[in-house]
């Protein structure tokens, strides 16, 4: 396996698309538990890594967004968080073989911290802290920290992260007007992330390539840093009972190009992206090979 | 009015201690519990929410806004019986099965009380039944139904058909919101409205008034 950081400095990376989605495309019910399906369905999300493989991505995220103790306790699976995770990674692991890194995907805790809410930061360490000696006892290659919106819960993930010695990645969500919902601006949020040692920052989630691309420009700016992104498949339309979303593989091609342009290191997708989504952005990628 | 241009300050500022004493001093000075209500929780709250969809403010300010308000509140509570208080509406509120995301539920539960709305508040992973049931023992003016996933925003339409089944969908007006939540998407499910933010939520409740 090559080191994931000199790869990066190397060449763009492209990172897989959507997981959530994907899972209900695969028969997920409505308000299941996701990370549930990496014991109860692992031929699934081994499924989903395996398309993403196939399209030509070289980074490949596990099924553990949400699989910190609090969110767990919804389903009553609190008691499950390490063993979730280091499943996840090793279904991943299994899908990716030597040749595709595997990334574990660090969500939000699901409530907010002192004083906005009741979550005390020594408590969001140890759910975090949790996630992450899993993780590492998996087999991961990197941790990525996503989807956060308060810099204070991206920054206790992050030093939680850290101390396991892999390279980490984090992303922000904004949209608010170009700011996450509690307020953070993407040039703030990465030069704090920077001093916190993050290896790569970015945005995720929340909106369509083309708001994430004045984002990112932002962050350029700001940082030197490898950046990510990973965009939605635009905002979600319902066609009759079902969910779609509109931006096509074209589109987040010809936003990958300028992703690149603007020098991200890490393109993929997020919510409504699939495995003919990656395929364009890594057909672009290539062209653009170093 | 010095004292209620202060607790507005106050409250927009997040100061609960503040608004406290300043409501306090407000009925010393023999304002009437409503007055304070009006033209001082609720032209505060008015501010925050116009400030927060311009995205001037996010949202940690609403919710120290918010924990303001309710100790203003919580002081002028005790009287609004005895001095006959009225709400204008009330509204109950949710979000739907399967769906555990709270912060934007709770926003607007805030912004409907700061409005001077009753708020009843089911709280996060609402059936069908428990909404139809809310609606029959509550009479509310308003259902409210909030979803962050775009999973979840299909349990919209499936509480609709309980209100229908159950012969209470015209007994009440249905509104929407949430991030994968549109207009669109209201009007195809046969909801009454539609709310951006939760500024937008007041907006649209007044209008359906």
């Amino acid at each position: 396996m090559k080191d994931f950081l000199s790869s990066l400095s190397s060449q763009v990376l492209v990172c897989d698309g959507a997981m959530g989605t994907m899972l209900v495309s695969k028969g997920l019910p409505p308000g299941g538990c996701p990370e549930e399906w990496n014991i109860t369905h692992p031929e699934v999300v081994m499924t989903i890594h395996k398309a993403y493989i196939d399209a030509g991505c070289d980074i490949i995220e596990t099924n553990t967004f949400g699989a910190n103790a609090t969110k767990l306790a919804h389903y009553s699976l609190e008691k499950e968080a390490y063993h979730l995770n280091k499943t996840a990674v090793k279904l991943a692991r299994q899908s990716a073989g030597d040749k595709v890194f595997v990334a574990s995907s660090i969500g939000p805790i699901g409530e907010l911290l002192e004083p906005f809410g009741i979550l005390k930061k020594e408590k969001a360490y140890d759910i975090f802290n949790e996630m992450v000696m899993a993780q590492i006892e998996g087999g991961v290659d990197v941790i990525i920290i996503e989807t956060m919106t308060d810099i204070e819960e991206a920054k206790i993930a992050l030093m939680a992260a850290k101390k396991s010695g892999v390279p980490v990645i984090c992303t922000l969500t904004f949209d608010r007007g170009g700011r996450t919902m509690m307020g953070v601006k993407p040039d703030n949020a990465v030069r704090v992330l920077e001093d916190e040692g993050a290896d790569v920052v970015g945005a995720n989630c929340g909106t369509g390539p083309e708001d994430m691309l004045g984002v990112v420009e932002i962050m350029r700016k700001a940082v030197h840093l490898p950046l990510i992104a990973q965009p939605n498949a635009g905002i979600p339309r319902l066609e009759g009972l079902k969910t779609v979303y509109d931006v096509l593989p074209e589109v987040i091609g010809e936003y990958t190009a300028r992703f690149i342009e603007i020098g991200v290191s890490i393109v993929g997708g997020c919510c409504g992206t699939t495995p003919a989504h990656i395929k364009r952005i890594a057909d672009i990628v290539r062209t653009y090979q170093r | 009015m010095d004292n209620i241009e202060a607790l507005r300050e106050n409250l927009i500022a997040g100061k609960a201690d503040e608004v406290r004493k300043n409501v306090e001093e407000a009925l010393s000075l023999g304002l009437s519990a409503q007055t304070i209500l009006n033209e001082g929780l609720m032209k505060a709250m008015d501010v925050v929410g116009k400030r927060f969809k311009a995205n001037e403010i996010y949202v940690p300010e609403v919710l120290v806004a918010a924990r303001a308000m309710h100790a203003g509140m919580d002081v002028l509570k005790p009287l609004f019986v005895k001095q006959g208080v009225k709400k204008i509406g009330k509204i109950v509120i949710g979000t739907v099965s399967g769906d555990l995301h709270d912060i934007g539920k709770n926003l607007v539960a805030v912004m409907m009380e700061g409005a001077g709305f009753e708020v009843v508040d089911l709280g996060v992973d609402v059936s069908s039944e428990k909404f139809a049931d809310a609606v029959r023992e509550e009479k509310p003016t308003f259902l409210g139904m909030s979803a962050l996933l775009t999973t979840t925003m299909l349990s919209m339409p499936k509480v609709i058909d309980t209100l229908k089944e159950t012969g209470l969908r015209d007994k009440v007006k249905v509104i929407i919101g949430g991030a994968p939540v549109s207009r669109e998407f209201a009007k195809e499910i046969g909801a009454d409205g539609y709310a951006d933010d939760a500024r937008s939520a007041v907006e649209i409740a007044r209008e359906l008034m």
